[in-house]
């Protein structure tokens, strides 16, 4: 069942999935913390693609549920970005690295 | 639309932003008198909540549910947050830094972790995850001059925020599936996917809502954030992060897995039992060898959350009531001790476990209360939380799954060992040479006494509460 593009859903599912994919790997491998929060920004994206394709194609009546959806993730990554951010001015403030290999006062 | 039904969150935000508002207007030297304004604000929240209705009435349009169980947790994370508001004033005053924003984020996270518990829709429980969470990552940094919090703030937010879009993935995979955001909804339409051939799919969704979620509550093997937060955050918010978003992360697994996706056929019950053994084992040993007590009390309440997971992978109603009970019994052990280190913080002691050497010489009423704190830990008879495994074990034995009856009660003979080294230090370890002496503000009495009765009281008559969760655990599907 193709889109109105005629794309299938598979095709949308493939670019999220990628989207989230790389976005995991670069969260759990970068060790800048403003490198970590891209990653995760663009597992978010890849929540939205998620939604927004599957609205397109659930049956009638219920597409605008995943709309909805995404839209409430984009005002919440937003929160979320800005006090991360906040976050890690504060300590590249005093600690002159945003490192977080080197951000590790605590053991064990 | 009516928001009578949500005057108990409405009231806190409403305290939260006024409380923002007196900051300015109240001078510095008296604002000791917000703390008032915070507990009252609280109470009143929680009466509207008594008198909300319970009958399981859907409320704006749908998103939110009153039944036992949107009761049960309102009170619970309002009780948690009141705790925390007791004795945060003296030890963030003693820190220099602001009372009222400090007080402001607890409200705002509270209100986050009620919405998440009252949520009949993924999209609402998401956003009060979301609010709990956000407010939280900035309490956890709250104390901007010490390293050490700085850091925890930060891995707490990198943790949380991959979590979520972890959790949220899993969410749009549930709705590729059903077509739905609703709870029960989900719920009916997963019983029609799976004979459509989608169940993999869900199942996938499944996974992913429970890694995220396993993040939120530290479970093993997900749980190396908790240790760093814990130990750099205010005390006051290490106690908020145990119980209270502990508790929402509980919540939502019991929203979201036990009653949205209960119907996926498959053995994720026994995956969430074997997820439960692993969190309570490791989090059991790690704590053996820990020097700080905040440090230790973090891998304790890791394997705490391991028992009450296995009260979810039961998923009886004797279990879900087990977890409930068990997380009432949580709430006032886990606080009482860390009011305990609190406030000897406040008086200027350290929080490494030698630092506890002849405290019961030299507080003797601070080291009997956190001894009978970690007894109720441990799981003495006559404390709360002898109760709360005591039931945990019953259903899980009556839930066919004894194994985890014996994990916990393996699980409960490795955890002596620390719980006694923290009792042996405070009594048996001699007193040091420049010891000063404990004050204590009324504030900080309030919360021990409030702990310490409630813990006895649970584990003496634990009828009342007993009843009040199995009566929240049974209209939950």
């Amino acid at each position: 069942m193709p889109g109105a593009s005629g794309v299938p859903l598979i095709g949308y599912l493939i670019v999220a999935a990628a989207m989230f994919c790389i976005g995991a790997f670069t969260a759990l491998r970068r060790t800048n913390a403003i490198m970590i929060l891209m990653g995760i920004e663009l597992m978010l994206n890849a929540v939205n693609v998620n939604l927004v394709a599957f609205s397109r194609f659930v049956p009638a009546g219920n597409g605008a549920r995943g709309q909805v959806f995404a839209l409430f993730v984009l005002a919440v990554a937003a929160a979320e970005a800005a006090v991360g951010l906040a976050m890690v001015i504060i300590v590249s403030r005093r600690r002159d690295t945003i490192d977080v290999d080197h951000i590790n006062l605590m053991r064990g | 639309m009516n928001f009578g039904t949500v005057w108990p969150e409405i009231i806190l935000a409403a305290v939260g932003m006024a409380l923002i508002l007196l900051d300015v207007i109240v001078p510095k030297q008296r604002q000791r008198a917000l703390g008032l304004v915070a507990v009252l604000g609280m109470v009143g929240s929680g009466v509207a909540a008594a008198f909300e209705p319970r009958n399981g009435a859907l409320a704006l349009g749908g998103m939110i549910i009153l039944d036992p169980l949107s009761l049960f947790f309102r009170l619970l994370f309002l009780a948690g947050a009141l705790l925390v508001t007791l004795f945060s004033v003296d030890y963030i005053r003693g820190k220099g830094r602001d009372l009222a924003e400090f007080l402001a984020l607890v409200c705002f996270a509270t209100t986050g972790a009620m919405i998440l518990a009252i949520s009949w829709n993924v999209v609402s429980l998401f956003v009060g995850l979301e609010l709990l969470s956000i407010s939280a990552y900035v309490l956890a940094g709250f104390l901007r001059d010490e390293p050490k919090s700085n850091e925890a703030g930060l891995k707490y937010f990198l943790n949380g925020a991959l979590a979520s879009s972890v959790l949220l993935f899993g969410l749009s995979l549930v709705y590729g599936v059903t077509g739905q955001t609703g709870i029960p909804e989900i719920a009916k339409a997963l019983v029609t996917a799976q004979t459509q051939g989608y169940s993999t799919v869900a199942l996938m969704g499944l996974g992913m809502v429970l890694v995220g979620l396993g993040f939120k509550i530290a479970a093993v093997p997900f749980h190396l954030w908790a240790p760093d937060a814990y130990e750099g955050s205010p005390t006051p918010i290490a106690g908020f992060l145990s119980v209270v978003a502990e508790g929402a992360g509980i919540a939502a697994i019991i929203r979201l897995v036990s009653v949205a996706m209960g119907p996926l056929e498959g053995s994720w019950g026994v995956w969430l039992g074997a997820l439960s053994i692993l969190t309570m084992t490791v989090g059991n040993v790690t704590a053996l060898w820990q020097k700080n007590i905040k440090r230790m009390l973090a891998y304790s309440s890791v394997a705490q959350v391991g028992y009450i997971l296995a009260g979810l992978a039961v998923g009886t109603t004797a279990g879900i009531g087990a977890v409930l009970f068990y997380l009432a019994a949580y709430l006032f052990m886990t606080m009482g001790a860390f009011t305990v280190i609190a406030s000897l913080s406040s008086a200027g002691q350290g929080n490494e476990i030698s630092d506890y050497a002849g405290l019961g010489v030299r507080s003797p009423i601070l080291a009997v209360l956190l001894t009978i704190f970690m007894a109720s830990l441990l799981g003495i008879p006559a404390t709360a939380g002898f109760m709360g495994k005591l039931s945990l074990i019953g259903a899980a034995v009556h839930g066919g799954m004894a194994w985890l009856a014996v994990g916990i009660a393996v699980n409960s003979a490795i955890s002596v060992a620390y719980y006694w080294l923290v009792a042996r230090t405070m009594w048996l370890d001699p007193v040091p040479e420049k010891a000063e002496p404990i004050r204590r503000s009324a504030e900080l009495g309030a919360a021990l006494v409030v702990t310490t009765v409630g813990t006895l009281f649970l584990g003496i008559l634990p009828q009342v509460v007993f009843f009040f969760a199995n009566w929240a655990s049974v209209g939950i599907r």
